[in-house]
């Protein structure tokens, strides 16, 4: 639970740092001609509302929604940014990794699924999002909604080598490798 | 000394008794109170998995469980028994040296490898050639009935060569072929063990968890078709374990109160036909 927008109630005695931010892509297999979804056609995608390609201006096949379990971070995520009250269709399959959403999206022309920008590569193909295409370029400068923040969650007081620690996850060098794994610098 | 012995081994026996207690104990302190305050009927029987809106029914998963299982039995017990036929009672020590050692090297490879051929060659396949999404009951079915059949097969071997040796001599004598030999004698007189195998294998693809969360694709829908894609019990406590908390958590230890009376049961059986003799 450490890249949610908002903490559950489990951990709201713990004390969160932000070390980085995350973006969120909409991704689709690369012979899908899709290149963009307006916020309103993303939620009706996701909700279930849409559920053919035709209505998208693509070939007549069944969409197949593949999305986070429920429980994870990248979910509710994608949960209050995307859908809001909506509720993710029932028909959706469920992979409980960023790399196994890949591969389900990878293999099947019909799949939309959602991950980690960071960690999309050419066996994918992200798609725009209200206009505004998927980077963590984007995201840094505000116009690429779909982010949520990463924290690290201590307990109680921070001894100093915990705070040694953080200091050093939030130290230039550290952000750099961070933002070189894909993710977007707390600063 | 001797008693000391004995005492020891006793201590050394009750200690795994003891475990599986304290599983059993842990299992239900966790997963029993959900159960009671939204209602057996309604955990076993609701339709709607949303832990996060307070919705715990887990019917899709009791359902995706029993029709993975069952599919894999379909395709598994044929092809097991089959082979136990043929290793057991035709082929030359020959080809047993050769063809039992590879089936039992079947149990011996992970599941996540079987999960991994499943994603990336069957799945494909079958979403190519019959529809649906391809991550489906009979992608897991399929792969699961490969992963059953040493547990069918060495089994059944087994109780095929307890028969004695009289009984197809006999057979043979009166005339009967050897299919009918097979047939009436031999299985009649060896299907108590077959049937302890294949309720082991049975077990086997219940508690699979693995490469089934990799190729049914783990939606919270009730299928409608062998094409349609579903979760299982242990699927469920898999996928959703990492993140849970509070009633989630909870939620996904009484689905483990479920699967644990699921293999209770399953246990009991085999036993009871695997002490009956032929």
């Amino acid at each position: 639970m450490a890249d949610l927008l908002t903490l559950p109630e489990e951990a709201k005695t713990l004390t969160p740092t932000v070390v980085a931010r995350d973006g969120i892509a909409l991704v689709v297999h690369p012979k899908n001609a899709l290149a963009e979804l307006s916020a309103t056609q993303a939620r009706s995608v996701f909700t279930g509302e849409i559920n053919n390609w035709k209505d998208l201006g693509g070939a007549d096949a069944p969409i197949r929604i593949i999305s986070r379990e429920e429980g994870s971070g990248t979910r509710r995520s994608f949960q209050e940014l995307v859908l809001g009250d909506s509720k993710l269709s029932p028909n959706a399959l469920f992979q409980n990794s960023n790399g196994t959403i890949r591969e389900a999206v990878a293999s099947n022309p019909d799949a939309i699924g959602y991950l980690s920008i960071g960690l999309v590569n050419d066996r994918v193909k992200s798609i725009s999002y209200a206009g505004v295409v998927a980077s963590n370029e984007n995201v840094k400068n505000g116009t690429y909604p779909l982010a949520r923040p990463i924290f690290l969650l201590t307990k109680g007081e921070q001894s100093p080598m915990v705070r040694e620690f953080i200091d050093f996850v939030m130290a230039d060098a550290s952000q750099r490798v961070l933002e070189k794994e894909g993710l977007i610098p707390a600063k | 000394m001797d008693k000391l012995v004995s005492r020891l081994l006793l201590l050394a026996a009750c200690s795994s008794a003891a475990i599986l207690a304290l599983i059993a104990l842990f299992i239900f302190k966790e997963g029993v109170p959900i159960m009671a305050r939204s209602g057996l009927g309604a955990f076993l029987l609701g339709r709607d998995w949303s832990p996060l809106q307070g919705q715990f029914g887990i019917l899709p998963f009791i359902i995706g469980s029993l029709c993975i299982t069952l599919g894999a039995l379909l395709i598994g017990v044929p092809l097991g028994v089959a082979c136990a036929v043929y290793l057991a009672e035709f082929s030359s020590p020959r080809w047993v040296n050769i063809l039992k050692p590879a089936i039992e090297l079947l149990a011996g490879i992970p599941s996540v490898v079987y999960g991994f051929l499943g994603v990336m060659w069957l799945a494909p396949l079958i979403r190519i050639r019959l529809g649906g999404p391809g991550l489906s009951i009979l992608a897991a079915s399929c792969v699961l009935a490969i992963m059953t059949l040493p547990t069918i097969v060495s089994i059944s071997i087994d109780a095929l060569q307890a028969v004695p040796k009289s009984y197809k001599q006999g057979s043979l004598a009166l005339g009967a072929t050897e299919w009918q030999t097979v047939w009436r004698v031999l299985f009649p007189a060896a299907r108590a063990g077959i049937l302890a195998g294949v309720i082991l294998g049975m077990g086997r693809a219940i508690g699979e968890t693995m490469a089934v969360i990799m190729i049914s694709g783990n939606s919270t829908a009730i299928p409608h078709s062998a094409l349609d894609s579903v979760r299982t019990l242990t699927a469920n406590i898999a996928i959703e374990m990492g993140y849970a908390t509070g009633e989630h958590r909870q939620a996904l230890f009484a689905t483990g109160v479920i699967l644990f009376f699921f293999i209770m049961i399953l246990n009991g059986a085999a036993l009871r036909f695997a002490r009956r003799k032929f």
